[in-house]
């Protein structure tokens, strides 16, 4: 710099009125005043003034989790400034929205900045949940910390579903019907989940008339979504972050030190993590500002309760859930499975044997069986959501992405279940349908029967799944036992087939099954190979001989077994039509 | 070194991301400002600001008078003044916010007061125009005649049809059809002069017989469907639009009603008789395929589109007499009348020929009157009127139940009505040869 500007900055810092805003005087290029920087700075002092080398690399965290703040804090400034043109009324929201777009400066580039960073974020998050599962960053003793955010993430997806409601078009109204419509199934609080007579909830007093305000989606929600959305959610995911950013300082930061390694050499905060934390920041801004002056959100007619969409899709972070009500009933595929998914998620960190053992580096290849499980739900969870966005038209029909939903498809083919149980005319089925009545044993017998049946098959299932990996003692050959497998699964699809021609002439299978082709053979064979290599191979290899208690044993089994049901139904479902496994229509519950 | 290491140390080196990141960063900042501040509209104001300037400057040169002379510099003043912005006409009552002016100056009720300039090109033109002269500006906006979209600042989305605003701009003679939010009086050639097309569109649906198979507002056949409570503010997502032919921008609910009138019904409502993508087969619409003059469609249209619903205050409502009913002669006149006042030619022709086709029936048309008439008794062809006939044969047992069929006009037509009716069609019929 030349030396009169150098004069100037001297006498400038030395001022009064700049040594009472920024403390400290000038600034030398030292470690101590590095070191300053950060712990003097109320912004930055969450950060440490060092940190370990590894956790500098671009690679290692990918900056995942501070984008995710990021976002959260561009949505809250966009999330301001438009509140100052919208309003939470059914009257007006929709033409504010129109507002926006014509009428108000930079509206339509706020709100579509607004609405891409919420669509991101919620990704970011989810990404930010593997890249800390995959290097490990949940074991001791950050285990509550990653409960935590398995909250805030929860918390994420609601504040992107409340605010998805704000437009009040079309999509909007419909997207949160179907989500809400959900709430109403939940077991014993919902007005038509299992077991709701006992409580005697109606459609006026339960869970989605608390979520709704009402019994529809209307006046009423959208305030109290705009509340959530604007005021509450915020408020309760700010504690969290708080809760959440504060364990991540006290519990080590980043890149966890390797077990049984010396001291790593440490690097200083500033500049070299700043500065990063500064061009990831910049990168994003980037890709948002980029995205939202070339793609507007979608605004579609002005919702009208009256005419329904088809087909009516949730936000694409709830389509998952959406696809997987064609293979479950609501209180399964929209109250308990998400339930389960989230304490499942929460109590990774618990089940894990080893607390040593791959932690601070991606260790994939360490630890085949958490990476193994966890990829394959965070992949089916993707892929359900992609069946959901580009696969489904309407009448939720199947339609290929290159298909014109103008086609009309022909009806789906009709269902049937396995085991039914009727209270009401008293009699246990088997293999029951609309178009065959099944097997039926009359009276209580026949009841005892199939609930019998139903135990059995749950019971073998469950338990089976549970004894076989512990069963076979000794070390089975990996890529051996796969190639067993997929032959094996291939041979049960034959012998299957074969029955199926000499079962034929029977109605139950004849008008349920009335095909049993190479696609049939393809069902079986690919879904039971992978349910055998994940719920029996990989267990068997990895948690027989690893340092688990019995309980952290049934609890992994038990949630690894209920991610292959689901996978189970739906090959059952796709493949033969099947619609329960068990059925007891008279208390709602179906399975 | 390495490919990758000559890379990330010389070219992708931490300073350069952060010296590239800031400035493209700011570069694309501007451009949404930029983005946000080129409006299609600026470019038409300022144009209307440069062309009255141009022309008040010729006038003023060209000014004798020194009265004509104050008059045109106050003016040239005036717009000299203007700021380039938006403008808006707010009719809370009828809840409208429409930004139209924002283009169309010629119709600012203070750039422009007498509603007229000499500009031949939109947006710059205006006409004047006795409609306009007794609904000003002020006090009704322009959507709520004109319609489309009044909050929108852009051609495309305020004319449309543009996806997703159900209303786009009502042109030629559809314009009619908003005169009927606010007057009763449509009928009234001499109150109402600017109404023909809707008249003429009323002339031949009650000539077609419609109300036969259709409603309005609850009044008419069974058959079909109720044009004014469904029809005329048909949600598009409830159309199906693949027999249509017609591309994403073009599809209006006035040009399904059009084509209804214009097209063969059967083209554009095909159904499902042989069942292929439902439990029974479907016929396909019931409708005849009049195959109207482009002229006479449009006109029809309006007559439908007119029964839209739409939020107007009771203050709106316009003073209009009641439609005086004609008085006729002859039992024979009457009985016409009786005769297209329940629409029998929607099924039976205008002049009772028949011959309207039904899908699927055993007769494969309608009854000719004329030929069938005869074969009754006064007593008998009252009975079939009354009753009806709510089953009719159908040609193919498994194909689908054909659409039309005689509603019993038991609780509609009555007493002297009836007596009428029998004598106009015993007046029509063929007579039988005396054996």
């Amino acid at each position: 710099m030349p030396p009169y500007l150098t004069e100037l900055k001297d006498k400038l810092i030395n001022t009064q009125v700049w040594r009472s805003m920024f403390r400290g005087g000038a600034w030398k290029d030292t470690s101590r005043d590095r070191a300053q920087h950060i712990l003097g700075n109320v912004w930055l002092h969450l950060h440490p003034a060092r940190l370990r080398q590894r956790a500098v690399k671009f690679t290692y965290t990918w900056g995942l989790g501070g984008l995710s703040f990021f976002l959260f804090m561009i949505l809250t400034v966009t999330g301001i400034l438009l509140m100052f043109y919208y309003r939470p009324a059914v009257e007006l929201a929709y033409r504010d929205m129109k507002d926006l777009e014509f009428a108000v400066s930079l509206g339509l580039f706020m709100r579509n900045l607004h609405r891409w960073s919420a669509h991101t974020m919620v990704l970011f998050v989810i990404l930010h949940m593997v890249r800390v599962f995959l290097t490990g960053a949940y074991k001791t003793p950050r285990e509550f910390n990653w409960g935590v955010g398995v909250v805030l993430l929860v918390l994420t997806l609601f504040l992107s579903f409340t605010g998805y409601l704000l437009p009040w078009d079309q999509l909007a109204i419909w997207a949160v019907t179907v989500g809400t419509n959900m709430a109403s199934s939940t077991p014993l609080l919902g007005a038509e989940g299992p077991f709701s007579s006992l409580l005697g909830v109606t459609n006026s007093n339960d869970a989605r008339f608390a979520l709704l305000g009402g019994t529809s989606v209307g006046a009423n929600t959208l305030l109290r979504f705009y509340v959530l959305h604007c005021v509450a959610v915020p408020f309760l995911a700010g504690v969290l972050m708080i809760v959440h950013f504060w364990r991540i300082r006290k519990d080590g930061f980043s890149a966890a030190p390797l077990p049984g390694e010396p001291p790593e050499k440490k690097m200083e905060v500033w500049p070299n993590l700043v500065v990063r934390e500064y061009i990831g920041a910049i990168l994003m801004l980037i890709f948002l500002v980029g995205w939202s002056v070339l793609q507007n959100a979608p605004l579609e007619e002005l919702a009208n309760p009256n005419v329904t969409p088809n087909p009516s899709k949730a936000p694409w972070y709830f389509l998952g859930l959406q696809e997987l009500l064609v293979y479950f009933d609501p209180w399964l595929a929209g109250v308990k499975l998400p339930g389960l998914i989230m304490l499942g998620l929460i109590a990774i960190p618990y089940l894990d044997p080893d607390p040593k053992l791959g932690v601070g580096s991606y260790s994939i290849k360490e630890r085949p069986f958490a990476s193994a499980v966890f990829l394959f739900g965070v992949t089916m969870w993707f892929v359900l959501i992609a069946i959901g966005t580009f696969m489904r038209g309407p009448n939720w029909a199947w339609y290929w992405p290159w298909e014109s939903w103008a086609v009309h498809k022909p009806l789906p083919a009709p269902t049937w279940n396995l085991i039914l149980v009727d209270l009401d005319n008293k009699f246990g089925g088997f293999f029951t349908s609309q178009r065959t009545p099944g097997l039926r044993l009359n009276g209580w017998p026949g009841i005892g029967a199939a609930l019998a049946a139903a135990g059995g098959i749950f019971s073998a299932y469950f338990g089976g799944g549970m004894l076989l990996p512990k069963l076979v003692k000794g070390e089975l050959p990996f890529k051996k036992s796969l190639g067993v497998a997929a032959i094996g699964s291939l041979a049960v699809g034959v012998v299957a087939k074969t029955l199926h021609t000499f079962l034929f002439r029977f109605d139950f299978i004849g008008k349920n099954i009335p095909h049993f082709g190479l696609t049939e053979i393809f069902y079986i064979a690919a879904f039971l190979f992978v349910v055998v290599a994940m719920g029996f191979l990989l267990p068997q290899k990895y948690l027989r001989a690893s340092p688990v208690s019995p309980l952290q044993y049934a609890i992994t089994m038990l949630l690894l077994l209920m991610m292959l049901g689901v996978v189970l139904k739906m090959g059952a479902r796709l493949g033969f039509n099947i619609k329960y496994i068990f059925s007891l229509p008279g208390l709602n519950l179906n399975i | 070194m390495s490919f990758k290491d000559v890379l990330f140390t010389r070219y992708f080196t931490i300073r350069n991301w952060f010296i590239a990141g800031n400035f493209l960063l700011l570069f694309l900042l501007i451009a949404a400002v930029v983005q946000d501040s080129r409006r299609e509209w600026k470019t038409y104001q300022k144009e209307f600001y440069a062309r009255e300037t141009k022309r008040l400057k010729a006038g003023l040169s060209s000014a004798v008078d020194a009265e004509e002379k104050n008059r045109l510099s106050k003016k040239l003043a005036l717009v000299k003044a203007q700021p380039v912005r938006l403008r808006q006409e707010m009719v809370e009552p009828m809840d409208r916010f429409d930004r139209c002016l924002t283009c169309h100056l010629g119709y600012d009720p203070i750039l422009s007061p007498s509603q007229e300039t000499p500009y031949p090109d939109h947006p710059f033109s205006a006409k004047p125009n006795a409609v306009h002269a007794a609904h000003p500006v002020e006090k009704f906006a322009c959507s709520v005649c004109h319609e489309g979209q009044g909050l929108a600042t852009t051609v495309r989305d305020a004319h449309g049809p543009v996806p997703h605003w159900e209303r786009p701009l009502r042109t030629g003679v559809y314009l009619q059809a908003s005169c009927a939010k606010c007057h009763s009086n449509l009928f009234d050639e001499k109150a109402m002069p600017f109404a023909s097309g809707w008249r003429r569109g009323e002339a031949v649906f009650r000539e077609l017989g419609c109300i036969g198979c259709h409603q309005i507002r609850g009044q008419g056949g069974p058959i079909s469907v109720d044009l004014a409570e469904e029809t005329s503010d048909k949600p598009l997502s409830r159309i199906d639009w693949s027999h249509t032919g017609l591309g994403e921008e073009e599809r209006t609910l006035a040009e399904w009603i059009r084509l209804h009138l214009a097209k063969d019904p059967w083209d554009l409502v095909p159904g499902d008789p042989e069942g292929k993508f439902n439990e029974e087969p479907i016929a396909p619409s019931g409708m005849p395929s009049f195959a109207l003059s482009d002229e006479d469609a449009r006109a029809v249209t309006t007559y439908v589109l007119s029964f839209a619903p739409d939020r107007i205050p009771a203050q709106y409502a316009a003073a209009s007499p009641a439609r005086t009913t004609p008085v006729f002669r002859t039992a024979v006149e009457r009985g016409r009348a009786v005769y297209v006042k329940y629409g029998c030619a929607g099924c039976h022709a205008p002049d009772g020929s028949g011959g309207i086709r039904n899908f699927n029936y055993q007769n494969i048309t309608e009854p000719n009157l004329k030929k069938v008439v005869s074969t009754y008794t006064r007593e008998e062809l009252k009975e079939k009127i009354e009753k009806g006939v709510a089953v009719v044969a159908k040609a193919d047992a498994k194909g689908p139940q054909p659409p039309l069929y005689m509603p019993p006009w038991k609780e509609k037509i009555r007493g002297p009505e009836m007596e009428d009716l029998l004598t106009y069609l015993f007046s029509i019929a063929d007579k039988q040869e005396e054996w």
